[in-house]
């Protein structure tokens, strides 16, 4: 369901509700490093979320 | 592939130019003058890891609901919010016969009229921000059957 019914937008939506990700500089040079990415639940999200 | 060329102005004052795809994707490729570029942005290798740590989240048993019934806990206060929003009108009336009977003047008018209309936009934005449901809400599956046309 995820990749054949949900839109771009519906997505961007639930990532929001349930996510936040910080993606921070990183001294490598490259954009992408798992390293430099926060992955944390949102505060609406740790509250239900055990 | 369609794309469209887009200008970045980057912090350091150059003009980068890169394109966007159709997924919306951008890749900058950066100018700096000296003809080395300093910008690259691929967003496919995040976007992979993030879409895997969020299916990860809502794939877990329980969580979908539980994320979409924080709204719906919210039912009994809501439905008191109802309740006093009926009565602003008919308070609003009352007012008005008063006034016409001449018990009241027109500053304690306006200021009755003033209350309640407030308190009627209040409720009124607190309500309409209740009805937003969950984004999870399309992931239900009772949601799901029914706007698919399944029967559970």
């Amino acid at each position: 369901m995820w990749d054949d019914e949900l839109t771009m937008g519906q997505k961007r939506a639930i990532l929001a509700e349930v996510l936040t990700v910080t993606v921070k500089p990183t001294t490598s040079g490259r954009y992408f490093d798992s390293d430099a990415v926060d992955v944390e639940l949102t505060y609406r999200a740790r509250s239900v979320i055990r | 592939m369609r794309r469209r060329r887009v200008v970045i102005t980057g912090g350091s004052g150059n003009v980068d130019t890169g394109d966007i795809n159709q997924a919306g994707r951008l890749r900058a490729n950066a100018d700096t003058g000296s003809g080395q570029g300093h910008v690259t942005r691929a967003a496919d290798a995040l976007d992979v890891l993030v879409a895997g740590a969020l299916l990860e989240v809502i794939s877990r048993p329980g969580v979908i609901e539980a994320m979409c019934n924080v709204v719906d806990s919210d039912d009994a206060e809501l439905a008191a919010l109802r309740a006093e929003r009926a009565t602003i009108r008919p308070r609003l009336n009352k007012a008005a016969k008063r006034y016409r009977a001449g018990e009241i003047d027109d500053e304690q008018l306006a200021i009755i009229s003033k209350g309640l209309r407030q308190r009627d936009n209040e409720i009124t934005a607190i309500l309409t921000a209740a009805n937003m449901r969950s984004p999870l809400d399309v992931l239900r599956a009772p949601t799901r059957s029914s706007r698919c046309g399944m029967t559970s």
